[in-house]
């Protein structure tokens, strides 16, 4: 059901923004987010390469929050994955998160729509770097939504993510 | 008391320690249940975590060997070393560095590792600006660092199980603590539980032993009171014989030698006394069952005494005692029962007379208290009471050691004492052997008045006891001059034959007044229904058929309905019955019958009542 209504908003979007929908440029800088599979915008084959740039030209999104990787809480900002996934006329039920180390974790595409997922590209303001953890690292809103403090969520959240296949 | 003491105080520690225990128990299953529902991503991953970096340092010395040989851009091996340099940092915070802390030799090791790692920036940058010639102190560092990965992983396992194996067993202690625990609580519980019981049980049955006792003291007390009230009436109806056998003979015998004149008079004075102890004694038995109640009212001190002073004078004079009555200006009017407050003083007069010596005397005094009430004190000089007998003075049946010529039955006084508290009064003593003894009794005065000038005039009521010899004081036959007309007819029904004897005699008397006596009810019904007496004298105790009864079907027939009726009976009770079925009596005679009185009262309602209709048919 939820994955239906994934769907429809999708599409619906694509239909009312068809400029964004075809707009899609080739990356400038260095690709940091490669997203493959079942989407409906590319720009490069198949593909849909990302920069930074582009990412930061995406509404931006900042979480706070504590995690077991860090001893603090820390703010967390990006695009959400919503809005990415959105862009790219993406359809599927699941999301394969690839990180710099071949490791890879599924993730039901319906956490986007239920819980704001960000694509954090940056730690307390400061651009994350791969011995950050960088370039890209999914966080969920731990704090502000307990349900989602548990070991199912954190093993979604991927870091030094570098591809994403819709499926 | 100790035993109570010690109850509570074990009550006491078993609850104390119920309540440490919950605690303890309770305390010890939340920190369980918080421990197993931590969530601690590192506890899973750790491992895995720590094998990341040996994984990454492989990776990068194949791309520190490769870089030479194949045209591998250099930016890969910054890449990977970043990896490598996240995977290390992993464990500077969060909850990988809490969980590394926890297990020494791996978190020895891990420092190493980081330290090696980091140092690694110089030769890495070194490699990356020349990728044709990468320094052999890269691949060498990097592959101690792959050896010293090794290690730590291996260690990290060794030592991650051991710890777990140690958390299981302290696990497993506590476990075992916590059901200990249990087990007593279960245990204390349990020991309240029967302990519990028990004293419901222990209740239960002091309960049921409480109630089998008060059924029983019920029981016994109205099974003593049917005794007391047939003793009563069985003792009353030969008295009725004696007595009244007494005063027909006295009465009606000219003829008598002195001497047989003052037996018959012992006889009398005998059956009387006997009587007295009859009526004490159910007095005292009605009050010990509580169902003795005094109607109180407002009486005048100075009656009392002279009722009291006349009922013993006789026997003052008897004894040649001379009895002085308080000098009174002043009537005091008391919140008392007359004829109780007679009774008690005629007991102390009494005892000042029996006990004392020939030619002694005998004081009444009045002494109003300061709080409202009135003190009636009988002083004599008599032989008074020993220190040691104070104390059986107001009990029952406890006769002081005295003459046993003496009579008496022990009971006056502890029938006094209660007849005064009844009346919310009070009585005492003090004595001293061979000078005599103060008795007083206080009661409540709600008013003084003048005194009554009859009272002043000294004259006193009849005397209760037996005439002087000889000579009858009223002669009823000159009496019957207003109904002289004609015979009259009483009909007395009656199954005791002493006591038809007794009326018989008293009828001898009378000139022209018949006498039939029927000794059944049914016989007693049907000679009313034929003769139409002009009075019925009705025992209230027949066979069969009770008196009660028969004043009911009398009452009830229309032409008979007229007839009064007086009521003869030994059941003292019998009054309260008869109003109790609402039954009412012309009069009511207690036996023994007195002579003269009974006398009066038969004349007094054949004066009231026409002729039977013969009598009247001739009359006309």
């Amino acid at each position: 059901m939820k994955t239906l209504r994934l769907l429809i908003a999708i599409l619906g979007l694509s239909l009312c923004f068809p400029v964004i929908a075809s707009g899609l440029r080739a990356p400038h800088g260095p690709v940091v987010l490669t997203v493959t599979g079942n989407i409906s915008q590319t720009n490069d084959h198949d593909e849909a390469a990302f920069d930074l740039e582009m990412l930061d030209q995406l509404p931006q999104h900042s979480i706070t929050t504590t995690t077991p990787w860090f001893d603090d809480s820390r703010t967390f900002t990006g695009p959400l994955v919503r809005d990415v996934l959105e862009l790219l006329g993406a359809k599927g039920t699941n999301a394969k998160a690839v990180a710099l180390n071949d490791y890879h974790i599924d993730i039901p595409a319906e956490d986007f729509q239920e819980y704001d997922v960000v694509l954090a590209t940056r730690i307390d303001g400061e651009i994350l770097t791969i011995r950050d953890k960088g370039p890209i690292f999914i966080i969920y809103p731990f704090d502000q939504i307990p349900e989602t403090r548990n070991e199912v969520f954190f093993q979604r959240c991927i870091w030094q993510l570098v591809q994403v296949i819709v499926e | 008391m100790w035993v109570k003491k010690i109850r509570w105080i074990a009550g006491l520690a078993l609850a104390t320690a119920t309540i440490i225990l919950a605690i303890a128990i309770f305390s010890t299953i939340t920190s369980l249940r918080d421990g197993a529902l931590e969530v601690r991503v590192a506890k899973d991953d750790l491992y895995w975590s720590i094998h990341q970096i040996e994984t990454e340092t492989m990776n990068l010395l194949v791309i520190a060997h490769t870089l030479e040989k194949e045209a591998l851009r250099p930016g890969t091996l910054n890449t990977r070393y970043a990896v490598l340099l996240s995977r290390t940092d992993l464990f500077k915070e969060g909850e990988f560095s809490d969980a590394i802390s926890v297990l020494p030799n791996t978190h020895r090791l891990i420092n190493s590792v980081i330290a090696r790692v980091e140092a690694l920036g110089p030769l890495i940058d070194s490699a990356i600006k020349t990728p044709n010639s990468v320094p052999p102190a890269l691949i060498q560092k990097l592959e101690e660092i792959r050896l010293l990965s090794r290690d730590l992983t291996l260690t990290a396992h060794k030592e991650h199980v051991t710890h777990r194996v140690n958390q299981r067993t302290e696990l497993t202690d506590t476990f075992f603590y916590t059901e200990a625990l249990l087990c007593v609580l279960a245990g204390i519980i349990l020991i309240s539980l029967i302990t519990l019981y028990w004293l419901m049980h222990l209740a239960r049955k002091a309960q049921q032993d409480a109630d089998f006792q008060r059924r029983r003291a019920e029981s016994n007390s109205d099974a003593k009171s049917r005794f007391l009230s047939n003793m009563s009436h069985e003792l009353r109806t030969p008295l009725n014989a004696i007595m009244g056998f007494a005063q027909l003979i006295q009465l009606n015998s000219r003829n008598l030698t002195l001497e047989q004149s003052q037996y018959i008079n012992q006889i009398y004075k005998a059956s009387e006394h006997l009587l007295s102890l009859i009526i004490d004694i159910m007095d005292l038995s009605k009050i010990e069952s509580g169902q003795l109640s005094i109607e109180m009212a407002p009486c005048r001190i100075h009656p009392i005494i002279n009722e009291s002073v006349a009922m013993v004078r006789s026997m003052a004079q008897a004894k040649s005692i001379s009895i002085y009555k308080p000098d009174i200006q002043r009537d005091y009017v008391l919140n008392a029962n007359h004829t109780r407050t007679v009774q008690v003083l005629t007991n102390f007069l009494t005892n000042a007379i029996k006990y004392n010596h020939k030619g002694g005397w005998v004081k009444i005094e009045l002494d109003s208290t300061t709080n409202g009430r009135l003190r009636i004190g009988v002083a004599d000089n008599g032989l008074g009471i020993s220190k040691k007998d104070h104390s059986k003075v107001f009990k029952p049946f406890e006769r002081l050691a005295h003459d046993p010529a003496i009579e008496g039955s022990g009971i006056g006084l502890a029938m006094s004492s209660q007849l005064v508290q009844l009346m919310n009064g009070q009585i005492g003593f003090s004595s001293k052997e061979g000078q005599g003894s103060y008795f007083w009794l206080e009661l409540e005065v709600v008013d003084m008045v003048a005194p009554q000038a009859i009272d002043v005039m000294g004259q006193t009521p009849a005397p209760k006891y037996f005439p002087n010899f000889a000579t009858p004081e009223f002669e009823y036959t000159e009496g019957l001059g207003d109904f002289a007309n004609g015979f009259k007819t009483v009909l007395y029904i009656e199954d005791n034959d002493s006591s038809i004897k007794v009326m018989e005699g008293l009828f001898d008397s009378f000139k022209n007044i018949r006498l039939i006596s029927a000794t059944t009810a049914e016989q007693g019904i049907a000679l009313a229904r034929s003769c139409r007496p002009q009075l019925i004298l009705l025992d209230l105790n027949l066979p069969t058929t009770s008196g009660l009864e028969v004043a009911a079907i009398l009452k009830n027939d229309p032409q008979l309905s007229s007839i009064p009726i007086i009521a003869v009976t030994a059941n003292v009770n019998g009054h309260q019955e008869a109003t109790a079925l609402g039954l009412e009596f012309e009069e009511f005679i207690l036996k023994p019958i007195d002579i003269t009185s009974t006398k009066s009262a038969i004349v007094k309602y054949l004066g009231k009542q026409p002729s039977t209709r013969e009598d009247l048919s001739v009359h006309n």
